[in-house]
């Protein structure tokens, strides 16, 4: 019964679950120098967004017309090449940001084409059993989750480091700048990431108390499946 | 005698004060972080080691073209894509080379040679030198302790992670968040080993 219910809210959850459960970043451990370096403020956090959107979905198409024509290492080198374009083409789109966005980002900007949510998504469309619509939603859901995750570490860095949010003076009674740097960077992703965990298996376990209330009055155990 | 000092220099401090991981957070990924073989460690990490080392070498001249003859805004661009460029050369290269001359390495390293090529740590490590403005000698000798960073990076995190899998560390934490926290505090540590102070 519990198993039941767990198979059909994962069924149902995929559509959140790269949001949350399942956050490329926070969960999945991927495209963390993004995360790390570039989250310090919460401008460069939107914009590195902006970038990964428009050449993580279109990578992700392109991926699923020649990723199953082409050998697995032609594909990848030309997945990078294809993102690349895809971020210098999308570049005056965070130029409203802030007119030195691109600066602001240095290296960080061509560093997308390689960025390991791309390279993961991309060589799952090589797979024959996979449908190219979820992977499109894979896509769109994971940009998402970066954007959640980019946008989380990047209020609470540039909250604590500089008392500041948008680059907007908020009043607030800490200051360390040291979470400008990058080793607050590896902390803060690795305390979202155990909290977002630490959520999941909260909310799984609600759930198989919810399927069998009578067992735990009982004093059956219950959820033995996880 | 200069250019070997020169040499050196950068190689160590690409290795130690610019540690691609732990400064700039190139090649940290959920695969770098859980990695348990050693062996394995050192075949990606001689293979990242070498892609950047040769693309170095490859694209220097190339750069070297276009400071001269772009104006700043198109240069930004075409270095971009000249990286990736000579990146994506090298990586051919290596593999019909290893294809052909040298199966038994091919066989080896066919599995992790695209994901060493198309890595942070090598795309990142090159436009740094590039964009530092280096010579040809420094700009090899970057990429090369790039590489012997990033692997020994790499090598000090597998360790800390078995020693970390000995204790009893809460189960929210355990895999990525506490392999995280542990490379944070190894970042903090070589911040202070470059001389740097926590801002107050």
């Amino acid at each position: 019964m519990n198993l039941a219910k767990i198979r059909t809210y994962r069924k149902h959850s995929r559509w959140a679950d790269g949001l949350f459960w399942k956050n490329p970043v926070l969960v999945g451990g991927l495209a963390l120098p993004l995360a790390i370096i570039v989250s310090h403020n919460l401008k460069s956090a939107v914009a590195i967004s902006i970038l990964m959107a428009c050449s993580l979905i279109p990578t992700v198409l392109f991926a699923l017309l020649i990723g199953r024509r082409l050998p697995q290492w032609i594909a990848s080198m030309l997945y990078a090449v294809v993102a690349l374009a895809l971020v210098l083409v999308s570049e005056p789109l965070i130029l409203p940001i802030a007119p030195g966005m691109s600066d602001t980002l240095g290296v960080y900007l061509p560093i997308l084409s390689v960025n390991t949510v791309l390279s993961t998504l991309c060589a799952r469309c090589a797979s024959k059993r996979v449908r190219p619509f979820l992977m499109v939603v894979d896509a769109v859901v994971y940009s998402a989750g970066f954007a959640l995750a980019m946008a989380l570490i990047a209020c609470v860095r540039e909250l604590f480091g500089s008392n500041t949010i948008w680059g907007l003076s908020v009043k607030f009674p800490i200051r360390t700048r040291g979470m400008q740097i990058a080793f607050a960077g590896f902390i803060l992703v690795a305390l979202f990431g155990a909290l977002f965990r630490a959520l999941h298996r909260g909310m799984v376990a609600l759930l198989c108390r919810r399927s069998r209330p009578k067992a735990e009055t009982a004093g059956q155990p219950s959820g033995g499946s996880l | 005698m200069n250019l070997l000092n020169d040499f050196l220099l950068i190689v160590l401090s690409a290795i130690v004060l610019q540690n691609a991981i732990f400064t700039r957070g190139f090649g940290a990924s959920r695969g770098s972080l859980m990695r348990t073989s050693s062996r394995k460690i050192l075949q990606f990490g001689c293979a990242l080691t070498v892609v950047a080392t040769v693309a170095a070498l490859l694209v220097w001249p190339v750069q070297l073209l276009l400071r001269d003859r772009l104006e700043a805004d198109v240069q930004l661009i075409a270095r971009y894509a000249a990286t990736l460029a000579g990146i994506c050369i090298v990586y051919i290269a290596i593999w019909l080379l290893t294809k052909y001359c040298f199966p038994i390495i091919h066989y080896d390293i066919r599995g992790l040679l695209s994901n060493a090529a198309f890595n942070s740590a090598t795309l990142g490590s090159l436009l740094i030198a590039f964009s530092g403005g280096y010579g040809l000698i420094q700009t090899v000798g970057f990429a090369l302790g790039s590489g012997i960073g990033y692997t020994l990076a790499v090598l000090l995190l597998c360790e800390g992670r078995r020693r970390i899998a000995l204790s009893d560390v809460p189960r929210a934490f355990r895999g990525v968040p506490v392999m995280l926290l542990y490379a944070g505090i190894l970042s903090l540590a070589i911040y202070g080993l470059i001389g740097h102070q926590l801002p107050t």
